[in-house]
């Protein structure tokens, strides 16, 4: 199935529609405060919408699915376990005390509680990851991109054996980078190969001499397919017309220019367009899949028939021992008790929406309701990676799971409007990552450091140039994200480094009076420090530290352990802050 | 190269080996646990948050928004936590 014109048309009227929205929206822009904070105008429902579709943008559609693909619904814990309940202890306790003391940014907060090394340290790493993150997110949001208009490089590869694809694929190393198309005997082959207008044709020996292409076309035997072949085979191959690059920088524009004229109120507003065209545009792939399927016993029973690749898909508690990065202990700890609380209540992505509602009912009410809306989300994201497994076992990069369900199951015309709904949904997640990084780096480092006595509307001025900055940078940062297996890990890996400290330093800021700005310093540092040594060894290690293939829950709560010991003990060591410093701060001296 | 290669090699095996042991206890410990007390832990964290939101004061989940109308959140905060715990019940 190929996209027709009326899919075309709809997702081009889609992508114009939310810049031309967020252009509307930020007209009357007229200081940082509009910019950053929205004039603090946002109602309840609007947050709660744009915290999901931020939280399920370019990671979760590609590499959440792409991930239950490989692992099944154990993805479904990281809505179900690390959003639901800690969307509901935040919504009560972290969430208004953020509100009510009118702050910015997290770092601010962090540093009226403490000292203001810990709020520069805590902007420059959260502006450094945030940048890093966004070229992560920005790269998911090409490929999708790229594979939803059919822009991706093509090879065709002739063979009956599911064994030789398999070598091909490793043999040229590109699949990341070019889509492959597989064919056998029964197959309209020459068709196909003259009308997809492949790039490169590799061709079985068994079919000398049946097969033509007016592109590079080449023989091979089994025996010969290696690393070296593969290598000779791609320096054949035409040049790609279109490259990943392209569409990133075609999103970065698009994205770039509405984020940029309308601040946080465009973000919001174009993400509560992107929610509900993106869960409709997705629980309608999960019914329509499962329906395609037979109905859910038919899709339950293809599963079980894949043996032992797919054995526990439909379990949410693994083994500890299980083959797969989500271990019951590293989902409870790392994800339950560090890396959930983290980033729902020490991520500025997040919070900066509830510091921009209307009043601290809003800000409450956004969160519970945002909780609500995240039970759907691994109906609507992880149970469709099942899906497209049952639908086709074969795919040889996971990350594409997802889009190539999608463009397997549905017709032209529904197809436009669900990929702009998905696109739409990327692009939230960036549009997000970039408000949010200006945030900090304006009113953390710039007003901090170069202009104490900046004026709002110089703010402005300053907020839109470091958009246009970090938007660059994450450009930069987009070609590194494709030697990652799975971008939804590579994420969480570059998160987990500072996930653990920073929330051992707001949790105890926040609750023990006792906690000083020292501790502080020397917790986030050491936990940072810590987190990075973990990842280090384990990469180094003649065996590796941990047994599960991607760490990042398991560094996340060692990180976080050892920051709240070293916090307590320092603390205990230090002269406690003084009262008056404490109030509206710490619960108990509101 | 190969010298800072091999240093890299001996210096992450120094500090691996630091906590290899401990954490092959507490793995073992971790492994000693049956599936079924696993998927109890976290059920029971939900009926802690449940347990928590019954017994939040009043006024802390009955809030006048600033169109001047009343919400109350426990329910609401009840029922995502409520449909969890079934979905961790079902698979």
């Amino acid at each position: 199935m190929v996209l027709g014109g009326i899919d075309y048309f709809i997702i081009i009227f889609y992508l114009i529609g939310t810049v031309l929205l967020g252009i509307y929206i930020g007209r009357k822009m007229k200081s940082g405060q509009d910019y950053f904070l929205a004039g603090r105008s946002l109602p309840w429902w609007a947050i709660g919408m744009s915290l999901v579709v931020t939280d399920i943008g370019a990671t979760d559609m590609v590499g959440i699915a792409g991930a239950a693909y490989l692992y099944g619904i154990v993805l479904g814990n990281y809505d179900w376990l690390g959003s639901v309940p800690v969307m509901v202890v935040g919504a009560f306790l972290f969430i208004p005390m953020f509100w009510r003391s009118k702050v910015s940014t997290i770092p601010e907060w962090l540093g009226a509680r403490y000292n203001d090394s810990v709020r520069t340290i805590s902007a420059v790493i959260w502006g450094v990851v945030t940048a890093f993150g966004l070229g992560v997110t920005l790269y998911a949001t090409a490929l999708m991109f790229n594979l939803l208009l059919d822009l991706n490089p093509k090879v065709i590869v002739v063979t009956e054996s599911q064994e030789v694809r398999k070598k091909v694929v490793v043999a040229t190393a590109a699949g990341k980078t070019h889509d492959f198309i597989f064919l056998q005997e029964g197959d309209p082959i020459q068709s196909v190969i003259d009308s997809k207008d492949p790039n490169l044709v590799l061709v079985d020996l068994k079919w000398k001499g049946s097969v033509t292409s007016k592109n590079p076309i080449s023989l091979f035997h089994v025996d010969e397919v290696n690393a070296n072949w593969g290598q000779t085979m791609m320096d054949k191959a035409r040049p790609p017309t279109w490259t990943l690059m392209y569409s990133i920088i075609i999103m970065s524009i698009l994205i770039g220019t509405y984020t940029l004229f309308g601040g946080l109120k465009a973000v919001v507003y174009t993400d509560v367009l992107q929610c509900v065209v993106m869960l409709g545009g997705s629980l309608f792939v999960l019914f329509f899949g499962i329906y395609k399927l037979g109905g859910i016993g038919e899709f339950v029973a293809i599963i079980q028939s894949l043996g032992d690749r797919a054995e526990n898909h439909f379990e949410l508690v693994l083994p500890v021992d299980t083959a797969t990065p989500h271990p019951w202990s590293g989902i409870f700890l790392g994800l339950g008790l560090v890396l959930a609380n983290a980033y729902w209540f020490g991520n500025q992505n997040m919070v900066q929406r509830t510091l921009g509602a209307k009043s601290e009912a809003d800000a409450k009410a956004s969160y519970v309701f945002g909780s609500i809306l995240k039970i759907l989300i691994p109906f609507a994201m992880v149970i469709p990676g099942i899906i497209a497994l049952a639908h086709n076992p074969n795919i040889t990069d996971a990350d594409k799971a997802m889009a190539t369900l999608v463009k397997d199951i549905l017709p032209t015309g529904l197809l436009g409007i669900f990929f702009a709904a998905f696109l739409a949904g990327l692009m939230s997640s960036v549009d997000s990552a970039l408000n949010s990084g200006a945030t900090i780096w304006t009113k953390d480092v710039y007003q901090k450091f170069v202009k104490p006595d900046a004026t709002d509307e110089h703010l402005l001025e300053v907020g839109r140039w470091i958009t246009a900055a970090m938007l660059g940078i994450a450009i930069f940062f987009a070609q590194f994200a494709a030697r990652f297996e799975s971008i939804y890990d590579l994420s969480q890996t570059i998160l987990s480094f500072f996930q653990g400290p920073s929330l051992a330093i707001i949790v105890l800021g926040m609750l023990w009076k006792r906690a000083t700005g020292k501790a502080a310093l020397i917790s986030l540092l050491s936990g940072v420090m810590f987190a990075g040594t973990l990842m280090w060894v384990n990469s180094n290690a003649s065996v590796p530290l941990f047994k599960v293939s991607e760490p990042f829950l398991y560094v996340a709560w060692w990180s976080f352990v050892l920051s709240v010991v070293i916090i307590i003990i320092v603390s205990l060591m230090t002269p406690p802050e003084p009262e008056s410093k404490l109030k509206g701060l710490v619960y108990r001296y509101e | 190269m190969n010298n800072i290669l091999l240093s890299a090699t001996a210096w992450a095996d120094a500090i691996a080996n630091l906590f290899r042991g401990m954490g092959d206890v507490m793995r073992g410990w971790m492994l000693a646990i049956p599936m079924s007390v696993a998927k109890g832990v976290f059920i029971a964290y939900f009926l802690l948050l449940i347990y928590w939101i019954i017994k939040l004061p009043e006024n802390e989940v009955t809030l006048s928004l600033s169109s001047g109308k009343m919400i109350k959140l426990r329910p609401y905060a009840l029922f995502s936590l409520i449909t969890t715990v079934v979905i961790y019940l079902v698979f």
